[in-house]
């Protein structure tokens, strides 16, 4: 378990390498890239949500800023996507910064309706503006080329590979940086807020500076994510401001298993590919998908990822009792 | 120009009490079961639903389509309560709104493959001529929807307030525990609870049917409606709750009469915003627990 705990990352690397040696055809990396950017909005979620303790609502309004400023920028102004991107982050961490101060004083269902009613301020900014394109949208956002000079060209239209390896670096990164934190000094901080408020404060712990810090983190990570997903389809609408948006995400860490690592990154995947599985099924498809939706949090309500690992924990130990699992069960403490 | 803005205060009165039917419901299952009911819209478009099929396609009469719809609705809720509420009752935030937003998906989704996306009214027999109240016109549509709520919301907090299963209620909400070891059966409080939620919303969905149009996806924005409602009349306050109701209702229709139409709930979320800010537990809530 060790050796492959310490080797998978570069594991990782490898199939990502790898991947367009084996896939061929533009919808399943569509699909995959996809997956990446949920990737990367469900690691910004599970931070505040899984980790922190704050079921935040709004976070498709994050993401409609990060893709509303760098398209903004870069269409008005001319500007590459390598420069609008690190803007569009800024923006929506000074928004984040914000909003957080204003609403991570709130807990429970109050936090939950006034993240939706900001994100229902945000949605209808763009609807109702028309120099940020009204209802129709934005069209023609640039591609992420990258020239410099004649020795390194790369361009982003016609093929989806080179989407595929950025959307995938983001959401490594992505990935590591939340690592990083919840096992710091400050994840540890998060899950005594999330664990149990009040005796957080007691020894010590500024439950609003932290809780600011993690809240900023999460929407950096969605304002990337709505950055690189408009420059992907070259295209965004006020439909980025949607509700469906945080219903995947929440959907994605919940199933996953909230408060780990790798269970949003599963269930991205389980989320992104299971609707196109369940095609088949025509109109009866989204009734299908909430009755599994209901199922798989009556019967595994961690999580596929802490399931998996009790079956896992069953199996390779029959006789000894299994371990418990560290950091993996933000269950009946959470809901304060 | 004050006929026209009375005229919108009067409009957003009637509608907004519907929303007290609502939010009554919403309210009173988090209070009682610590549930966030995402699927709560959707038992308000039920309501419209079967209206539709029981007044076209069986040729009921409106009123006894009423009082059909209360009734189903009000075992529908206490089957759902039943073999899914009873799951999740006291769980984690998270896990309850995941279920009931699973729950939010099938039924919208599920009436939406029967009935098609084709927007349907129910028969109201009313006719269209209108009431002048001096400047003031109203129509016998919503004369009937606020006069029905306004009974349904007496009788309501008569219920709560003056007969044993009121006070079985009430002690549930207060501490499910101690009124267990009391003597209420609360398992049965919560059934009826749910129940009673249930049919709260599908009575709204009748009489707001009545007058608007009815969808499969016409939930998702009376939730918003509704927990705007909660939130401002304070948690589990069912006093506050019509009260905030009847505000949001007014400002709807000011801010879609004088202004513009989609910024009208944009009006309402900065006032719940407000709200908050200056006092977090709602404008009739208690101090926090």
């Amino acid at each position: 378990m060790n050796t492959f705990k310490r080797f998978s990352p570069l594991l990782l690397i490898l199939v990502i390498l790898l991947t367009p040696t084996v896939i061929k055809d533009n919808y399943t990396f569509h699909l995959l890239i996809m997956v990446a950017i949920y990737v990367v909005m469900t690691q910004g979620l599970n931070l505040i949500f899984g980790y922190t303790g704050f079921l935040s609502f709004g976070q498709q309004a994050y993401l409609a800023i990060g893709a509303y400023v760098s398209a903004m920028l870069a269409l008005r102004l001319g500007l590459s996507f390598w420069v609008t991107w690190p803007l569009a982050i800024l923006a929506t961490v000074l928004v984040g910064l914000f909003i957080g101060f204003v609403t991570l004083r709130l807990r429970g269902a109050y936090f939950v309706i006034v993240t939706i009613g900001f994100a229902e301020v945000v949605r209808l900014l763009p609807m109702n503006i028309d120099a940020l394109g009204g209802p129709p949208g934005l069209r023609g956002l640039p591609t992420p080329n990258i020239h410099i000079g004649n020795l390194i060209n790369i361009n982003f239209e016609g093929t989806k590979i080179p989407y595929f390896y950025l959307a995938w670096a983001m959401a490594l990164f992505a990935i590591f940086i939340v690592n990083r934190l919840v096992n710091s000094r400050q994840g540890r901080a998060f899950l005594a807020i999330r664990e149990n408020d009040s005796l957080a404060q007691a020894v010590g712990i500024n439950i609003f500076k932290y809780s600011i810090f993690s809240f900023t983190v999460s929407v950096a990570l969605a304002g990337a994510a709505g950055a690189f997903f408009g420059h992907y389809v070259t295209h965004i609408s006020p439909e980025i401001s949607a509700f469906h948006w945080t219903l995947s995400m929440i959907l994605m860490v919940v199933v996953g298993g909230q408060g780990t690592i790798w269970g949003p990154v599963i269930g991205s995947f389980i989320f992104t590919l299971l609707p196109e599985w369940l095609r088949a099924a025509e109109q009866l498809r989204l009734p299908i998908y909430g009755v599994l939706l209901i199922l798989a949090v009556l019967f595994m309500p961690n999580g596929v990822l802490p399931w998996l690992r009790k079956i896992w924990h069953q199996f390779t130990e029959k006789t000894r009792k299994a371990p418990p699992e560290a950091g993996s069960s933000p269950t009946h403490q959470a809901s304060s | 120009m004050l006929e026209i803005i009375l005229q919108y205060i009067v409009d957003g009165l009637m509608v907004g009490t519907t929303y007290a039917l609502v939010a009554m419901g919403l309210t009173m299952i988090f209070g009682m079961m610590d549930i966030i009911n995402f699927a709560h819209g959707e038992l308000y478009m039920i309501g419209a639903v079967l209206a539709y099929y029981l007044t076209s396609t069986l040729k009921l009469n409106f009123f006894l389509s009423l009082a059909v719809v209360v009734l189903l609705t009000f075992a529908f809720g206490a089957f759902l309560e039943r073999i899914l509420m009873r799951r999740i009752r006291n769980a984690p935030h998270a896990m309850t709104a995941a279920v009931t937003i699973g729950l939010s998906m099938f039924l919208a989704n599920f009436v939406y493959f029967v009935m098609g996306p084709v927007p349907q009214s129910i028969k109201a027999p009313f006719p269209l001529k209108a009431i002048f109240l001096g400047p003031i016109m109203l129509t016998q549509s919503r004369i009937f929807a606020a006069g029905v709520t306004i009974f349904t919301i007496i009788a309501t907090n008569y219920i709560i307030k003056h007969t044993k299963l009121g006070r079985a209620i009430r002690a549930t909400i207060q501490d499910h525990m101690a009124a267990s070891l009391a003597g209420v059966n609360t398992h049965k409080i919560y059934s009826f609870g749910f129940a009673y939620g249930t049919a709260l919303a599908a009575l709204a969905g009748v009489l707001l049917g009545a007058m608007f149009v009815v969808t499969p996806f016409m939930g998702e924005s009376m939730l918003g409606k509704a927990w705007i409602v909660v939130i401002v009349g304070g948690l589990g306050n069912i006093p506050g709750a019509i009260f905030a109701a009847v505000i949001i209702g007014v400002t709807e229709s000011l801010t879609a009469g004088l202004w513009n139409s989609s910024w009208a709930n944009m009006v309402s979320f900065i006032i719940v915003i407000i709200v908050l800010l200056i006092k977090p537990q709602g404008l009739f809530g208690k101090a926090t627990k």
